[in-house]
């Protein structure tokens, strides 16, 4: 909420300066967001005058003048068309800051300009700040003395103050209700908000007939007023005022209206009397009804909608809009002027499904005062009579007589209790007297009874913040405290620390962490959801961010091709994070997927360049892997991942039933899709999958084992089938013999069109003995017997 | 006399070497298996007593000395060899090291500061938890005392999500949910602190549809505004690692607390930078406030207890603590950035704070 100083202090008496007041709104709960005070900003600029004005020797455009600043004449370089001879303008010192507090600020420096020295520089308007966009220097009018410090030229009305009013302060979306508050907590003292009774000139002649006068709306007042000239402009003051406070001037009679919703918080209406046919009537609306607003634009109404009615059609959309059909123009002779009582739930859900913001529905869904429903149309009819003219009618009515408040009952002690420091009871009663609260003290039972502007007062913590808020948070001074036996004592989780640990060793092998949308979008999800339902959002930011992601490698695949196309061609990438398998809460799961693109080794002294393989993704696969202590299960590997791994180049790790990863070469076709042209490989790993099997180690650890016994290896050099898991071999000859075998290990794959030999290395040692020649040869005989047998592994 | 030549000779032909080959040979001349003076040595014990003994102290005396010389020969011929080894040899030392000519690989900033969070809040003795991204709106709102219709919901830009069903889920656009889930799951007293990702239907300049949050949630039996205060200024001053960092909390509205603040810390611009804990300056950093009784009552928590909460922006910390410009870089995924921005594994937490 915007307004001028001017406009405050219509209301609020103070000597303090505008920083102490802005400190002290930020202080009781209204957060000065801008304070543009250019009597402070502007302090060292002086009114003076331009005594001689000469061409400038070396430059067309410019002129040097003489300017008298009340004690020297100083020469001052010029570049304004309007520059002339006794001119009364604003000059910028050595050392003035132009333009302050915006990002264009500068200093004025002395400089030579062209070969003349400028001491100083004549401003314009817009470098004052005093307007946005101006030409030439300002002109000052004769009667400004020469030498006086301009900022005493400066009208309250030029001094901006913006505050930002939480939901539940409506009663500080008005000035008045700010003084209102300001006075409470001390600061200044309030001027009485004068409303005048006008006498009524006739009796209306309409009806209403209010039929939600007992739910959504208690109080419904109109008046006529006719002969009204809406014609004209404004009063400058009201022009200076809007123009200081962000409002646009529109036609006298709209312009009255937003007047008192920010002058006094009291949002009205007025329709063109002509315009409305018969009497008026207030209703909910049905399922299907048309309504044409004044931002000319057509609503198709739900059910139970506030509706203001005259007997041909709908004229208001209450507390949001007027309609377009009954609206003022410059042409309406006589109005009706509308103040009334929206039930707050109402209002809100009817401008949400419309999706219609106005000013008078963000104070009727806030709750604004229901007992100002008269002061509003007495306010109103003074300004218009005195602006439009018009003969005044009488004031006709439709609501219930009293509007129930709430007492709230506390004991005294809980705010002392609640703020953590002590406050006396006659301290609270005090302060809550002073927001407008009518309080009653008996034995240390406190019941204090809102004022009616206060709507949001409904439960004694609310009464806390109010008595906190004038005491000043910061007079509560900071007390230490430990928890009383907390049952918790672990920081994080047993999954949180692993993932912690991932993070680490990825990094250590030189993967960098990235963290991308957990949206994705109906192309990557038709590309790489192989499984579950596309989850998508009903009011997505853009149809790139269109719906959940099933898998992270959409994200990461995307970060691959940004940054290709800034040349960065070695991508090794990883995410931990969320994926989501439904709409349901709780159904998601979370990934991590490695994505290696480009280069393994670039070109480099010291070894042949070569792309990423499926054997590095699986060496850091194996690495994280290493983290969850599941070596000791065991696991399989299964040729083809499946989903968007190239078929022929990918495997997943399973234990038992379940698969905890899947890693290999990015299928073809998804690289292309993705327009990625370097060959990439991937891993992606299934945490809870895998922390599953997991357990924290034990500690202390089983005691080491190590055989002292001399090893002797045997190399084994076989022909075996192209499409043979060299894993399953391997495990096959570990299990001949699991005392003496220690260790299998494939060292070579030679592949050529039509076979294929594996070369693998078995170290053999026992326990108990050195084991013979004899023993190692019959146990390497049974090796390459039994791979014949169950591989068709031929010795080379 | 024979003998006497053989010693001569010896001593004259290993003289004449210079390289450890040559005395590997002259070695295996004469005292190899089959070697001259071997064979003398072989012959001795067909001699008669006197002469055996007396020559065979002299051979045996010269085999030492013979070893000797050779060894001595061999480890000046072996250095000269070595010095003009290294003479020749040459290593450009400033060539690139094997294989690490690109990025190294950096902790996101966000991960990083969800690091520094989880050090210092455990260090106060508050828990790691965590909660869904899709949410229903009873966690994300009504529980929260945000009603329907409440305008509050308006200012949380909610996402939603296209259900078959009538249940409205949503992506939670604060971390509070998580506060209720705690609530109902956990005894008091509790002390928790729940990171993660939020969104709101937002984007420009300040806003990213996805960002990141941090909840706290601390309930005993006795817990007070003043509390709140000693808790939030110690982690802002560990976080910050500012010692004289000021903080100004002022009356603030959110519905799930009463009263409610915000919290401002203090800084100046010094060329162009913001430095934070210096000047008079302002900039909101956080809200708090005292748990509202209706979330005890949503979460079925009973009503003599009292506790406080907070919430923060994980990005702005990072930003303001370690100076990105821009919001929206993080999650652009630019190596680049990533590299600059980013944190070695490493790092660990300062977490003094007097």
């Amino acid at each position: 909420m915007r307004f001028t100083l001017g406009w405050l202090k219509e209301y609020l008496e103070f000597k303090s300066s505008v920083e102490e007041l802005c400190e002290k709104l930020t202080s009781i709960g209204l957060e000065v967001e801008e304070c543009k005070n250019l009597r402070k900003s502007l302090s060292d600029f002086v009114v003076s005058e331009i005594v001689d004005i000469n061409p400038h020797p070396n430059a067309d455009k410019l002129n040097v003048c003489d300017v008298y600043d009340g004690k020297n004449i100083l020469k001052i370089v010029c570049g304004a068309s309007n520059a002339k001879k006794k001119m009364k303008t604003v000059l910028a010192n050595i050392g003035c800051i132009v333009r302050p507090g915006s990002k264009e600020e500068f200093t004025i420096k002395k400089s030579k300009i062209r070969g003349v020295t400028s001491s100083g520089m004549l401003c314009s308007e817009e470098e004052l700040l005093l307007s946005k966009k101006s030409e030439g220097i300002i002109e000052l009018e004769d009667s400004c003395i020469v030498g006086e410090n301009f900022s005493k030229y400066i009208d309250d009305e030029n001094i901006e103050i913006e505050v930002a009013i939480t939901p539940n302060r409506v009663d500080c979306a008005g000035v008045f209700g700010i003084a209102r508050d300001l006075s409470a907590s001390g600061f200044g003292s309030l001027k009485k908000k004068k409303i005048t009774k006008i006498k009524d000139q006739f009796k209306s002649s309409i009806k209403i007939s209010n039929k939600l006068k007992k739910n959504s709306c208690p109080q419904f007042l109109l008046r006529e007023i006719n002969n009204v000239d809406n014609s004209k402009k404004s009063s400058q003051d009201l022009i200076n005022r809007f123009n200081g406070s962000g409002l646009k001037v529109i036609s006298p009679l709209v312009d009255i209206t937003n007047y008192i919703a920010i002058d006094y918080c009291r949002p009205l209406h007025v329709f063109d009397r002509n315009k409305i046919e018969g009497n008026i009537e207030i209703r909910y609306s049905t399922q299907g009804e048309k309504f044409e607003g004044l931002d000319d634009k057509n609503y198709i109404l739900d059910e139970g909608m506030i509706l203001i009615c005259d007997e041909k059609k709908i004229i208001s959309l209450a507390g949001i809009m007027g309609g377009k059909n009954t609206g003022c123009d410059e042409n309406t002779k006589n109005i009706l002027i509308e103040s009334a009582y929206f039930c707050p739930k109402r209002i809100a859900a009817t401008g949400r499904k419309l999706n219609i913001i106005s000013d008078a529905r963000y104070r009727f869904e806030r709750g604004i005062d229901p007992n100002s429903t008269e002061d509003g149309i007495e306010l109103a009819t003074e300004m218009v009579i005195n602006t439009c003219g018009g003969d005044v009618g009488s004031i006709i009515s439709d609501s219930i007589e009293n509007i129930e408040t709430r007492v709230i009952k506390v004991n005294s002690n809980f705010f002392s209790k609640i703020l953590g420091c002590y406050i006396s009871e006659k301290d609270v009663e005090e302060r809550l007297v002073k927001i407008g609260c009518s309080v009653n003290l008996r034995n240390n039972v406190i019941e204090a009874k809102p004022p009616s502007w206060r709507q949001d007062l409904k439960v004694k913590e609310d009464l806390v913040e109010e008595v906190g808020r004038l005491l000043g948070f910061e007079n509560i001074p900071p007390k230490e405290f430990k928890l009383s036996n907390q049952k918790t004592s672990k920081v994080t989780s047993f999954p949180q620390k692993k993932k912690a640990q991932i993070r680490k060793l990825l990094v250590s092998r030189k993967i960098m962490e990235i963290i991308s949308w957990s949206f994705s979008n109906k192309r990557w999800e038709n590309l790489l959801n192989f499984e579950e339902d596309i989850i998508e959002i009903k009011n997505p930011i853009s149809a790139e961010l269109s719906c959940m992601r099933s898998n992270l490698l959409g994200g990461l695949l995307n970060i691959i091709t940004k940054n290709n196309n800034k040349n960065v061609n070695n991508v090794s990438i990883f995410e931990i994070g969320p994926v989501f398998t439904s709409y349901r809460p709780g159904d998601q799961r979370e990934h991590l997927t490695v994505v290696r693109s480009g280069k393994a080794i670039e070109k480099s002294w010291t070894s042949k360049n070569r792309d990423y393989d499926i054997f590095d993704i699986k060496s850091d696969l194996l690495s994280v892997l290493g983290l969850f202590n599941i070596a000791d299960k065991k696991t399989r590997i299964v040729s083809d991942a499946g989903k968007y791994f190239h078929p022929g180049k990918s495997g997943s790790i399973f234990l038992g039933e379940n698969k905890l990863a899947s890693f290999g070469e990015l299928h073809p076709n998804i690289a292309k899709s993705f327009k990625i042209k370097n060959y990439t490989c991937l891993f992606e790993l299934y945490l809870e999958e895998v922390l599953e099997f997991c357990k924290p180690n034990l500690i202390p650890k089983d005691k080491l084992v190590t055989s002292s016994f001399q090893s002797s290896i045997r190399d084994f050099s076989f022909d075996i089938d192209k499409k043979l898991s060299s894993i399953d071999l391997v495990d096959f000859i570990r299990s001949l013999d699991k005392e003496i075998i220690s260790e299998v290990r494939v060292f070579d794959n030679y592949e050529n069109k039509d076979s294929r030999s594996l070369a693998i290395e078995v170290l053999m040692q026992s326990n108990v003995k050195t084991l013979t020649d004899e023993e190692i040869n019959k146990l390497s005989e049974k090796i390459v017997n039994q791979a014949k047998i169950k591989f068709n592994a031929k010795l080379r | 006399m024979h003998n006497d030549q053989l010693i001569q000779s010896a001593l004259n032909e290993v003289e004449e070497c210079s390289s450890v080959e040559c005395l590997e040979a002259k070695r295996v001349k004469f005292f190899g298996k089959n070697g001259l003076i071997t064979k003398e040595l072989k012959s001795l014990s067909k001699l008669p007593l006197e002469q055996k003994k007396e020559l065979g102290e002299k051979l045996n005396k010269f085999k030492n000395q013979f070893f000797l010389i050779v060894e001595n020969k061999k480890s000046i011929i072996e250095s000269k060899e070595i010095n003009l080894k290294l003479a020749r040899d040459f290593l450009d030392s400033s060539l690139p090291a094997r294989e690490n000519n690109y990025f190294e690989a950096k902790i996101h900033p966000i991960n990083q500061t969800i690091n520094e969070i989880v050090s210092i809040l455990g260090s106060m003795g508050l828990t790691f938890e965590e909660g869904p991204d899709i949410e229903d709106d009873f966690h994300n709102f009504s529980a929260l005392n945000i009603p329907e219709d409440h305008p509050a919901r308006q200012m949380h830009d909610t996402f939603y999500l296209k259900s078959t069903k009538t249940d409205s889920y949503v992506l939670r656009t604060h971390t509070s949910p998580v506060q209720i889930r705690a609530l109902k799951k956990m005894q008091i007293p509790l002390g928790i602190f729940a990171p993660g990702r939020t969104y709101r239907c937002d984007s420009d300049i300040t806003h990213t549809p996805m960002f990141h949050q941090v909840e706290g949630l601390v309930v005993d039996k006795d817990i007070n505004f003043a509390n709140l205060k000693w808790f939030v200024e110690k982690f802002c001053k560990i976080f910050f690692n500012k010692k004289d960092l000021k903080l100004r909390f002022r009356p603030s509205y959110f519905p799930f607390t009463e009263p409610s603040a915000e919290v401002d810390i203090n800084y100046s611009y010094s060329s162009g930078k913001i430095i934070l804990g210096k000047g008079s300056k302002w900039m909101e950093i956080l809200g708090c406030g005292m748990v509202h009784p209706e979330v005890f009552k949503m979460s079925g928590v009973d009503s003599s207890v009292t506790g406080f909460a907070f919430g923060m922006g994980i990005e702005r910390l990072s930003m303001l603590k370690y100076g990105m410009p821009d919001l929206r870089d993080f999650f652009e995924g630019d190596l680049k950035w990533l590299e600059h921005y980013g944190f070695s594994f490493f790092e660990e937490t300062d977490l003094s704070w007097r």
